[in-house]
């Protein structure tokens, strides 16, 4: 756990007519990127000012050398803020936190993204493809994505299955009849799944039904993102765990889906 | 210019400094140790603690607001037992005032965590009174001063640490409270507590924590906690422990100078964990450039 002063490297808007957009955001962050683990996150003070007033947490969607590099949407003031830097700026940068993803050997793995909950994924497929795990990549949409942005992750992941709502990429669907449709060709040894909660609740039960081991990456409100102020828990089958600490990964079977 | 004295009393309590940092937001110290040096600290206020353990509220927990936060923790901790066990042995291995804040739901809970806590080797006690009396059907301790006076007593009779008590913002009348903690045998107040309140998400039209309602902290409050500040400093004579919305040197200095001995920095370690430490280079700074050689002769210097 560091906290380090960042400096702002290149950022890339994905965006084209008709598509989500994206933004690609690099820092350099030597301390950090050196130990950061698939599934971690860190922690960003978006603006100097008080307002936004806390922190925002981002899976880290890869590490290279000195660069951390973050995959978002502009969902809110914070990330708004940071969709106009432009490059040579400081930020503060506090991380990595959090568990990881414990990588299973067996293989295929499935990689199961829902919209922004593609960053800690890509991660994960890169490390994995760095140890000869073999893997699919299913990414699900609302509608098409830039096409720059699709040809940076078939670099490190191959290609990947995609579904959007509305049919503009890929199959037309939700991710979860992606899922479906595949596992008539194949079975997987393992699942890790990042995405809006009803998209994990429904793998996460398909999972159970078919025997198939699942680890999900979690988000909710946080604080301090070090497991001190018991902002962020998130109610587990046997009780509340601190997300910050015990997560953001967790193994599916450890939540408790019904709210 | 000589050495500089940061040092302060407040009542019984001596500090090497006069930043603390504020029950809650600093967990039990533990957290914050790979990130900052716990020694450099005037003291730590540890999360608020029961007799027994409480799980807290159900999620979110927390809401954003401009400047602020809302939460609703619910008091989640592991109780006197486990603290002492487990997390306090910790905290001992720092040059630091360890204050355990305390709350109970009756005057016997918190009578008998002062009694536990009393020869633990710990160096204050905070008493958090913004708690429910179930014993007369939830009304909060905080809003009456008899009932402050006899939590207050109940306290300092079953222990021989010095006592503060922390009070909520959401009463008539501050002074009168700060004046039934005082009389009570209390060595000095905290505040202020979070204030009371809400928010709503217009989407869903559901209540943004899980428990409807929760507390604002923040700086969006600190000029409403320094304003109660300087009304119990102005009308008592009673040492108070400045808290709110203290997010660098100037804010401290702020409390100081209407006349706290000492402040509390709470939600700003949330996006500054080192934000105690700069307030602390930050006083030591502005002290040198004024050529002030004691932070006693800011304490109260407010020109009137």
């Amino acid at each position: 756990m560091i906290l380090e002063t960042a400096k702002i490297g290149e950022q890339r808007h994905f965006i084209e007519e008709g598509t989500e957009d994206f933004y690609l955001l690099t820092l350099i962050a030597p301390n950090i990127a050196r130990e950061a683990k698939p599934g971690q996150f860190v922690m960003i003070k978006a603006s100097y000012t008080l307002d936004p007033f806390l922190r925002r947490p981002f899976s880290i969607f890869f590490c290279e050398g000195e660069k951390i590099v973050l995959l978002y949407k502009v969902v809110g003031k914070g990330t708004n803020l940071m969709s106009n830097w432009r490059g040579g700026e400081e930020v503060s940068v506090l991380g990595p936190l959090g568990k990881g993803f414990q990588i299973m050997a067996e293989c295929p793995q499935w990689l199961v993204a829902g919209g922004a909950g593609i960053a800690p994924l890509y991660f994960l497929g890169a490390e994995l493809a760095k140890r000869g795990i073999g893997f699919q990549f299913i990414w699900g949409l609302r509608y098409k994505v830039a096409q720059g942005l699709l040809d940076l992750l078939n670099e490190k992941l191959g290609s990947l299955v995609i579904y959007t709502e509305d049919g503009s990429m890929g199959g037309q669907g939700l991710v979860t009849s992606g899922v479906e449709a595949l596992y008539e060709k194949q079975k997987p040894a393992g699942i890790y799944a990042c995405g809006p909660w009803p998209m994990l609740k429904a793998l996460a039960f398909w999972a159970k039904k078919e025997n198939i081991p699942m680890q999900v990456s979690l988000e909710t409100q946080m604080a301090c993102g070090i497991g001190a102020c018991l902002g962020c828990i998130v109610e587990g089958k046997d009780g509340y765990k601190k997300l910050c600490q015990q997560g953001p990964v967790f193994k599916a079977e450890e939540i408790k889906w019904e709210r | 210019m000589g050495k500089i004295n940061l040092a302060v009393k407040v009542g019984r309590l001596k500090l090497k400094n006069p930043v603390l940092v504020a029950s809650g937001p600093f967990g039990y110290g533990e957290e914050y140790a790979p990130l900052i040096d716990l020694n450099q600290l005037g003291g730590i206020v540890v999360k608020g603690t029961s007799l027994k353990p409480k799980i807290g509220n159900p999620p979110p927990r927390l809401a954003e607001v401009s400047c602020g936060l809302l939460n609703a923790i619910g008091l989640e901790n592991i109780g006197v037992e486990q603290f002492i066990q487990e997390k306090l042995p910790f905290l001992k291995k720092f040059d630091t005032k360890i204050i355990v804040n305390i709350f109970g739901f009756s005057i016997d809970e918190y009578a008998a965590l002062a009694e536990i806590l009393d020869t633990t080797g710990i160096d204050a006690l905070e008493v958090n009174v913004s708690c429910p009396n179930i014993k007369t059907g939830g009304e909060v301790f905080a809003t009456d001063p008899k009932m402050v006076a006899q939590i207050t007593q109940a306290v300092c009779q079953r222990t021989h640490l010095p006592v503060f008590v922390k009070l909520s913002p959401q009463v008539t009348d501050i002074v009168a409270i700060a004046k039934a903690a005082m009389d009570a045998g209390a060595d000095g107040v905290s505040l202020i507590n979070s204030f009371p309140a809400m928010g709503v998400d217009v989407f869903t039209r559901k209540p943004k924590l899980g428990n409807i309602t929760g507390g604002l902290s923040g700086p969006c409050l600190k000029p409403i906690a320094l304003k109660m500040v300087w009304d119990i400093v102005r009308n008592l004579n009673i040492p108070v422990i400045g808290i709110g919305g203290i997010t660098n040197f100037e804010d401290a200095l702020e409390y100081l100078i209407v006349g706290a001995k000492a402040i509390q920095i709470g939600s700003a370690n949330f996006l500054n964990p080192q934000v105690s430490i700069e307030v602390i280079k930050g006083i030591k700074a502005y002290l040198e450039r004024h050529e002030i050689k004691d932070i006693n002769m800011i304490i109260g210097s407010l020109k009137t």
